[in-house]
């Protein structure tokens, strides 16, 4: 509950305006793309400026308020849900591109600036900005900060924390620091590799820097159709083999082609392949020609049914949507679905999904897999009906997925981080003095455990009842994509 | 006569592996762990006994802090240098942190991969060593720093926990980033006794172009660098000094007119068709700006960085500027035209916006290093000792507590709390140190 004093003070610092306390201003903040999890924020407020947020911050430490930043709700692991009637603070109307110096591939945005845009904005100079979840074209990159966001091309280039090089937080008791340093190396302790990826548990990033990258000559993209998955998965290792590091290598079974041929973006996949891959080269011109010769040639040597490099711009950008719009996809061949993000060794591909595939059949659920093949980032999409009363089948099929993972040596995130979602799986990779040591370091920032409190690191007492409360529904995920990244929009939801 | 902390030491690790100093008058203890829970028993032990604890590999970067340095144990990785797992297919490695930086690469050749950086130390540099300091060299241009390719630690904490950072996977968003923490940590967060690296396909080839001239012309160069879709390994600016020496070598000598004031050296680890194009570019680009240009084979350009490296690691004392890309060369150029830089060497990573600059152990060096320190204070910017000469009570500072503000130093401080709340590993502090 959230006091009518604290909402005075809130008014006070902000405008009316810009603080919601109504159920019904505040219900479609109740979660994020996590579904399975939902509970009404105490109110839902809009700060426009980091003195703002301090002011905001210092007032919930002294009246104990928990909170939750939220950027554009698309996060998969319930990051951004209230769990105790927290003050969802929405950074949406901090959707600024503060400033662009392109001659130092440097630019600064507020955390609500939306992923895509930020390329938008520099590609008519031929520059881009690396990460590119598939959730770009509304995610925020404030968002991003805090998963440590991955994406097709992060296989060459990195995911989110090798592209931040500085940015201003707001910590748990209303102070201001400035982590990272624009150029060069942080003076002292890397506290900006600490906050990239911290989930929003340790305060909140108000301002952020970034590097942009000049766009690469050439790019050349290959689809390679498999007839066994075994075999796509050696092609993969074959690339790696060869010494080469593809800008993108990207991996989709049957059941996930079935579905995206199904939506906006058909591609007409064979229905008889068992895989695809979608790989990408890029580079200086005179070198992009023979790389993607060499990948064609590892996939033939791979017994590969069909593979060829698109050609045109067109059909490079189709088969790119097919990919990245196959989660949302998976909706339509399944009432609902569960996405997880294990990562395993690359090396170890074939067995571990043909593990998955036997989980599957154990389970009687389907599951779907698209996913980032270079960097061993899976994500099963697990198929049930909850109105089948299948939901926990699916979600003991997810544990059973993310413990595989670990125990090939992986991790049970990749890119979408723990949240909610993967707290008990914690225990599971790390032990009690490594969840001890985290635990730490967040008592030490956020004393109070008022900052996106209940989330990431398992404690004895907390998380467990809120797996598993409600169940997804279907076409949550394809409703945030096709929701236009205008902050009207984005503040509707 | 005997000492009961020394007799502990030696129920943990034999005789052999435990030596004493006595610095100033109190005694000082160097322990040589065989495996991590002789590692972990040091520890605790030193934390029974209230003594303070570093922990040192080749001592390259340590040598000066030893002789002043306030650690009672210095706990020594040289015998944690085994390959622990090594999965070419996977393109990561894990080894002890003990390991030679050498050793290392050597291993990774065999399948034709290595570790991207090539910090400036001696060739006996510990893994541990370069990762706790986040030691960088050329290559940072296309590689980026340690921070990036260092994935996963085993440590042992302050209080003996041994706890893993990371994982073994390339991309693992699992609870916090302790990795980042512990790289650049200088040893003040706990014993680092494993270290899992991402690996690269060693290049097909590997060579450089210099392109030499006037300040003016090399920054239109910089300019053009910047905003081209080539793709250098290496995009550093030398001074003259320096530039003489990478052009000594046998085939190169005398072919650069090393009297211009700096030099572009850009690295290619394209395939040789890129390498061919991006050669052609630069021709382009020297005849535009009047740059005299010289390129090296690959077997050259091995010979080049060998010599810089040979060169730089002589340093006593090293000097850090940071800013944007596009001011650092005229900086350079003011400061070289301020200073003799005969004595100096002076080499900057443009993209990365840092320069480095070098001196030589002389006599001199006080005054030459105190004449940068003013220049490009006065310029108004950051600078920062990366090296400091065991006596060096005479140089300028350049304070890194004024650097470091307060709210930043909090945020320190309660991150040391959660490590290490007794202060075992205090002695090299960030900051404090
Ligand atoms: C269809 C679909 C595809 C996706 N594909 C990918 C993918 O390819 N790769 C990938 O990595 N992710 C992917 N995601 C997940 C999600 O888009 C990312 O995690 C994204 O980074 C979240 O951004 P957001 O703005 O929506 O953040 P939100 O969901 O609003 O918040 C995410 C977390 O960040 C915290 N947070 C937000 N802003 C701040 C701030 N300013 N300061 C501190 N904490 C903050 C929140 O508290 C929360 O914990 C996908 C999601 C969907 C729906
Ligand atoms: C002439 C010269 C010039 C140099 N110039 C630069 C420079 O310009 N920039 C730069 O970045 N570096 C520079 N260095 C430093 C050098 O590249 C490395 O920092 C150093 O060599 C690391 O290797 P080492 O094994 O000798 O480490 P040591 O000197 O033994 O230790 C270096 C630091 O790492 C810590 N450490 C070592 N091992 C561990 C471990 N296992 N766990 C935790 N902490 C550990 C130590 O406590 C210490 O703080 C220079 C070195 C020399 C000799």
């Amino acid at each position: 509950m959230v006091t009518e004093y604290v909402l005075r003070k809130l008014e006070e610092i902000l405008g009316a305006s810009n603080v919601h306390a109504t159920p019904g201003q505040v219900k479609a903040y109740e979660c994020d793309g996590y579904v399975a999890f939902k509970s009404l924020p105490g109110a839902v407020i809009f700060p426009q400026s980091t003195d703002e947020v301090s002011h905001v911050l210092k007032l919930f430490s002294e009246q104990r308020v928990p909170y939750v930043a939220r950027g554009a709700g698309t996060g998969l692991s319930g990051g951004a849900t209230p769990t105790r009637g927290d003050v969802v603070i929405s950074l949406a109307k901090m959707d600024q591109l503060l400033s662009l110096d392109l001659e130092n591939h440097r630019a600064v945005v507020q955390p609500g600036f939306v992923n895509l845009e930020l390329t938008k904005r520099v590609a008519g100079k031929s520059f881009y900005y690396a990460p590119d979840p598939s959730s770009q074209s509304v995610c925020t990159i404030g968002g991003n900060f805090a998963e440590n966001a991955g994406g097709s091309h992060c296989l060459k280039y990195g995911v989110t924390t090798n592209h931040v090089t500085a940015a201003t937080i707001v910590l748990p008791d209303g102070e201001i620091v400035e982590v990272g340093s624009s150029f060069g190396d942080e003076d002292g302790l890397d506290l900006l590799g600490l906050y990239v990826g911290s989930e929003g548990t340790l305060g909140i990033a108000t301002e952020i820097t970034v590097k942009i990258l000049k766009k690469p000559q050439a790019v050349q993209t290959i689809m390679a159709l498999f007839d066994r998955v075994e075999d796509a998965s050696a092609s993969v290792s074959g690339f790696i083999a060869a010494g080469i590091i593809p800008a993108a290598c990207e991996m989709m079974d049957q059941l996930a082609m079935q579905a995206v041929d199904k939506s906006r973006y058909h591609v007409g996949y064979p229905s008889d392949v068992e895989a695809v891959l979608i790989v990408e080269v890029d580079g200086l011109e005179a070198t992009v020609r023979a790389l993607s010769k060499r990948v064609m040639d590892v996939c033939t040597e791979n017994h590969v049914r069909e593979v060829r490099s698109a050609k045109s711009e067109e059909e490079r950008a189709l088969w790119w949507s097919s990919r990245k719009m196959a989660f949302p996809a998976i909706g339509r061949i399944s009432p609902d679905y569960m996405v997880q993000d294990g990562v395993i060794p690359r090396s170890r591909l074939a067995e571990v999904l043909k593990r998955i595939e036997t989980i599957s059949q154990t389970s009687g659920l389907r599951i779907a897999n698209v996913f980032h093949a270079g960097d061993g980032n899976l994500h099963p999409l697990i198929c049930y009906d909850s109105k089948k009363g299948e939901t926990d089948i699916a979600q003991d099929v997810g544990r059973q997925i993310l413990e595989l993972c670990v125990d090939v040596g992986g991790s049970i995130t990749g890119e979408h981080g723990v949240g909610i979602e993967k707290i008990a799986e914690m225990r599971y990779q790390f032990s009690q003095e490594e969840l001890t040591l985290q635990q730490a370091i967040r008592d030490q920032l956020d004393p109070k455990g008022l900052c996106n409190a209940g989330k990431l690191i398992p404690t004895p007492s907390r998380c467990m009842e809120m797996k598993g409360a409600a169940s997804p529904s279907v076409s949550s995920l394809e409703q945030i994509l096709s929701a236009s990244g205008s902050p009207q929009a984005r503040l509707a939801r | 006569m005997e000492n009961p902390f020394e007799l502990a030491l030696m129920t943990i690790v034999s005789q052999e592996y435990v030596k004493k100093h006595i610095v100033h008058g109190t005694s000082r203890w160097v322990a040589s762990p065989g495996t991590m829970e002789e590692v972990v028993s040091l520890v605790r032990l030193a934390s029974e006994y209230g003594k303070s604890v570093t922990p040192i590999g080749a001592l390259r970067r340590l040598g000066t802090l030893f002789k002043d340095g306030q650690a009672e144990l210095w706990i020594e990785t040289e015998r944690l240098c085994s390959i622990i797992e090594y999965s070419p297919e996977d393109m990561v490695i894990t080894v002890g942190a003990g390991m030679r930086l050498c050793d290392l690469q050597h291993e990774l050749l065999k399948f034709n991969q290595f570790l991207p950086v090539d910090p400036i130390g001696d060739v006996d540099e510990t893994l541990g060593g370069i990762v706790a300091t986040n030691a960088w060299g050329p290559s940072r241009a296309l590689y980026g720093t340690l921070r990036d390719h260092v994935i996963g630690t085993r440590t042992v904490l302050a209080n003996g926990d041994v706890v893993r950072t990371g994982g073994r996977v390339v991309k693992n968003v699992a609870g916090y980033d302790l990795t980042k923490l512990l790289v650049g940590s200088f040893g003040s967060l706990g014993v680092m006794i494993e270290i899992t690296l991402r690996v690269r396909p060693y290049p097909t080839q590997r060579t450089v172009t210099l392109l030499s001239g006037s300040v003016a012309d090399v920054d239109r160069a910089r300019a053009e660098l910047m905003d081209a879709t080539l793709i250098p390994s290496v995009f550093e600016c030398v001074n003259t000094s320096l530039a003489r020496t990478l052009t000594s070598s046998p085939g190169t000598h005398g072919a650069l007119d090393t009297g211009s004031p700096l030099t572009l050296a850009v690295g290619c680890d394209e395939p040789v068709e890129g390498t061919a194009f991006q050669e052609g570019v630069l021709r382009a680009w020297s005849s535009s700006y009047s740059l005299e240009i010289l390129t090296f084979t690959p077997e050259q350009t091995a010979v080049l960085w060998e010599d810089y490296h040979m060169t730089l690691r002589t340093a006593a004392t090293v000097l850090r500027v940071q800013g944007k890309p596009s001011t650092l060369i005229e900086i350079a150029g003011t400061l070289l035209a301020a200073v003799n830089q005969e004595r100096m060497w002076l080499s900057g990573c443009i993209p990365a916006g840092v320069l480095r600059l070098f001196f030589a152990a002389d006599d001199d060096a006080v005054a030459l290093v105190t004449a940068c320190v003013s220049h490009l204070t006065a310029c108004g910017l950051s600078l920062h000792y990366e090296k400091l000469p065991t006596d060096h009570h005479d140089f300028p500072s350049v304070s890194q507590e004024i650097a470091i503000p307060d709210s930043k130093q909090t945020v320190h401080r309660l991150i040391y709390q959660a490590f290490d709340p007794a202060g075992l590993f205090s002695s090299t502090r960030l900051g404090g140190a």
